[in-house]
């Protein structure tokens, strides 16, 4: 029995070792949007890179919606400059930002040594335009030297979102290869339906291509170690690209974290690309539409039952009815959505306005429900 | 004579009958109309006004859980 203890224990520990380790190889990436360049301006000393654009709830460019643009410099801690400008070279946003990070406002301590390889960060925060079309973004100093310039578009609220992916390029000895990890978004879940998940690799040679893509598993990422994803059929493989397609057996209306991981030694994993997925479940959709409409239909009763009986009562619920008749009208594009399994951006920002904006007109709703009287 | 307090006794009877006739529908209108939204919610299965509110109540939980997909975990 004391033998059966010790080794309980020691495997308790050892798993402990392994779990923890792997999960210091981990390093959590930020959600960085279709932008990523690095720049090199020949006129200054500095470098940077445009980290792009860092949605705050989304991984995607939405017409209208809160952008977060970060900007990496090194070496030299100075206001930034921004102008977000339309096609035909007028600008919509301009604004001037001292870095936050790793000093903020360039408050720089005497003790800090050398900031020549200091990477400082500068944060722009407005909202993406709301006509479709091509923008760009144009980072200056305050001398007007342009140190970048990038696009962005902004889609069409008809357009469908589709996937949304994250990828990045590693190097091989036989060149350079693709990792791409691809979800919908929003993911659409339900009890008898899992969520796809695709992960690619593309490059000059097939052959390494499959060997990178076999070395590599997608991972929820929780607070710890990953939690690798079953692998659902064969790798297919086309011209220079290769897929595997996994399924994410999640039935919760969550916000997670993917990875495309890496198998290294010791049953760990390194992280190679992440991707944030938005996991709707679509039992979670229905029951808001079928409970919607039977609070419209008790409603719409009552506005039939008092028209000719209580002219205060009939006007008191007649604007109940409207203002659900709202609501529904909401709920029943975002149901639309989710059985198609696809969004439209503009459903999407119907979506965002639902949960924004819902729950208050549903209390206003209930204020004027009570103050009718029984 | 009796021929005569017979007559008058039917035509009592006969009166008091449509005057129970009578009473008995007036009231149960009256009670149709008092009553016409609580029969209606279990005949029809329309919600009562409590029943609204707490279904209101759940619908605005249900929609706030949503937002859980778009908001990161702490």
């Amino acid at each position: 029995m004391k033998r059966i203890a010790v080794l309980f224990l020691l495997s308790f520990v050892l798993f402990n070792v392994v779990f923890a380790s792997s999960a210091w190889k981990l390093v959590y990436k930020g959600v960085y949007g279709p932008i990523e360049i690095t720049y090199r301006n020949n006129d200054r000393q500095n470098e940077g890179i445009i980290y792009g654009l860092t949605p705050q709830w989304h991984p995607i460019v939405i017409p209208g919606f809160e952008q977060v643009l970060s900007v990496r410099s090194k070496g030299v801690c100075e206001p930034l400059n921004i102008a977000i400008k339309d096609d035909s070279g007028n600008v919509l946003y301009g604004a001037r930002e001292l870095p936050y990070a790793p000093y903020k406002d360039c408050l720089i301590p005497q003790d800090a040594g050398n900031i020549s390889n200091f990477d400082f960060f500068t944060k722009f925060n407005f909202s993406a335009p709301v006509e479709k079309g091509k923008y760009t973004i144009q980072i200056t100093d305050d001398n007007n030297i342009v140190l970048e310039e990038a696009t962005f578009n902004v889609p069409g609220e008809d357009e469908l979102i589709g996937y949304i992916h994250s990828s990045r390029e590693i190097n091989v000895s036989s060149g350079i290869y693709k990792v791409d990890l691809a979800v919908k978004y929003p993911l659409i879940v339900s009890d008898t339906s899992s969520g796809d998940v695709y992960l690619s690799v593309s490059g000059p040679d097939l052959g390494e291509v499959r060997s990178i893509l076999n070395n590599l598993t997608v991972g929820i990422v929780y607070y710890s170690a990953p939690t690798p994803l079953e692998r659902e059929g064969n790798v297919e493989c086309s011209e220079d690209k290769c897929t595997q397609h996994y399924i994410l057996p999640y039935s919760k209306t969550e916000r997670i974290i993917l990875e495309a991981l890496q198998i290294v030694d010791e049953g760990g994993y390194s992280s190679v690309t992440s991707i944030p997925v938005s996991v709707i479940k679509k039992e979670d959709i229905d029951s808001i539409k079928s409970l919607t409409e039977e609070i419209y239909k008790s409603v719409e009763y009552y506005v039939d039952y008092y028209k000719d009986k209580d002219e205060q009562k009939y006007s008191s619920w007649l604007r109940v009815k409207g203002e659900l008749a709202e609501l529904k009208k909401e709920v029943e594009q975002v149901y639309i959505a989710s059985e198609r399994g696809d969004f439209k951006y503009s459903d999407l920002i119907t979506l965002m306005d639902l949960i924004d904006n819902g729950p208050k007109k549903l209390s206003g709703i209930k204020g004027e429900i009570k103050n009718i009287g029984e | 004579m009796s021929s005569s307090l017979d007559r008058k006794t039917k035509l009592l009877v006969v009166a008091l009958i449509i005057f129970v006739v009578l009473l008995v529908s007036v009231i149960s209108l009256y009670s149709f109309q008092a009553k016409g939204v609580d029969n209606a919610t279990s005949k029809y299965n329309v919600l009562t006004q409590e029943e609204i509110i707490s279904s209101i109540d759940t619908l605005e939980d249900k929609i706030g859980n949503l937002s859980n997909a778009f908001t990161e975990s702490p």
